[in-house]
């Protein structure tokens, strides 16, 4: 589990905006907690599949898709905003995420 | 002059959207091209546009016209001296396979796209037959669904690891979206078609192997060509002849295709064809390796 602070946020957060506009095209200054990642950039599931991999990569994450599945069913994600506390329950939480 | 292995894919999830316009911006007259394929094959796909739903979700037609953009990038990046180093489909992708290796003429390669589709219609017989990608859960964790609810489907691409296409009828398959989503499964595609490529549902088409390759000159490839099913390279006549019609009836194994060819060198890819969906499977495939999509 890595140490979760602002550092990390920041990262995370900034991590995630380029990805998306690198995949979906569009602008960096566009995109901002509150966008929404299926209607205003037409994102899709395996975008954060690919976004996972990058973190898990990064933070040596020891975590199953499933278990990140498990979780999103019960806590879908809709927004950029939404999808950075996600990933930051990830990073501090790793499988125990679904014991929270 | 450089090189790198192309890659085929099947049919289209979704088109970038660009693909007529980077066509037609290399010399290609679309047009012409979809006249073309309509008499080859007797069907109007004049009226094509990218976003025409019918088109994708009409099985044949998308693995037709999925087969032209193959073929059209593939003769665009020769024409700009890109040879491939070695060649592979997934799936149908194969016909565009063996039409960039020179084995067949584009005539031939869609008469074989509609000769098997058409031949593995009347083998199901009418049963409603699906196919489902998942991802995010293990083979086993999606084995063990199929088995513990008597669900007649089976596994039958692996695509990367957790990343998995299963084909079985209709009924089961729908279930296996809701338990498998239950499961913890991150991303369920139903694909846009009606026959159960790859499983024990449709083993006796190799019987019609003659019958699918009637008329067709087949030729010996200039490029080496990677089977996707048993990983093998194609080096003699029969070993392409067969190979039509064991890739529709035999499980695939992608990511082990993409690893055999990494072992033996290969880091550059370039998808022929399109949409990116191969390039998008490739980031769950380890490697230190590089896919792009041709458009």
């Amino acid at each position: 589990m890595a140490i979760v602070n602002e550092t990390v946020r920041n990262e995370v957060r900034d991590i995630i905006i380029r990805f998306f506009a690198d995949e979906c095209e569009v602008d960096i200054s566009s995109i901002n907690d509150s966008t929404h990642i299926f209607d205003d950039l037409d994102g899709d599931s395996l975008m954060f599949l690919e976004l996972i991999e990058i973190f898990k990569k990064k933070y040596n994450l020891n975590i199953e898709l499933k278990t990140i599945g498990k979780y999103s069913v019960k806590n879908p994600v809709r927004t950029i905003g939404e999808l950075i506390n996600m990933q930051m329950l990830i990073i501090e939480h790793e499988n125990d995420i679904l014991n929270m | 002059m450089s090189s790198s292995v192309f890659l085929f894919p099947a049919f289209v999830l979704k088109y970038k959207g660009d693909e007529i316009i980077r066509a037609e911006r290399a010399g290609v007259d679309f047009s012409s091209k979809l006249t073309e394929l309509s008499e080859i094959t007797g069907l109007d796909l004049t009226d094509f546009n990218l976003n025409k739903n019918d088109y994708r979700d009409d099985e044949l037609k998308n693995q037709l016209l999925t087969y032209l953009f193959s073929c059209i990038f593939n003769d665009i990046l020769k024409a700009k001296q890109i040879i491939p180093a070695c060649l592979s489909g997934l799936s149908m992708g194969l016909y565009a396979a063996l039409y960039a290796s020179g084995s067949i003429s584009f005539a031939e390669g869609a008469l074989i796209i509609q000769r098997v589709f058409n031949k593995l219609k009347s083998i199901i017989h009418g049963t409603n037959y699906s196919m489902l990608a998942i991802i995010g859960l293990e083979k086993n964790d999606i084995n063990s669904i199929i088995i513990n609810n008597k669900l007649i489907c089976e596994i039958v691409i692996k695509n990367a690891n957790c990343s998995y296409v299963v084909s079985g009828e209709t009924s089961s398959v729908s279930s296996l979206y809701t338990y498998a989503q239950e499961e913890g499964a991150l991303h369920l595609t139903q694909m846009p078609v009606r026959i159960p490529y790859h499983s024990s549902f449709i083993s006796n088409f190799s019987t019609y192997e003659n019958e699918i390759l009637n008329g067709i000159d087949l030729r010996m490839n200039k490029y080496p060509l990677r089977s996707a099913h048993n990983q093998s390279l194609l080096t003699t006549f029969n070993d392409i002849k067969q190979e039509i019609t064991k890739n529709i009836v035999n499980p695939l194994d992608w990511e082990k295709t993409l690893t055999v060819m990494l072992t033996e060198g290969y880091n550059s890819f370039i998808e022929c064809g399109p949409g990116d969906n191969l390039k998008r499977m490739s980031k769950f495939i380890s490697g230190n390796f590089n896919v792009e999509a041709v458009h």
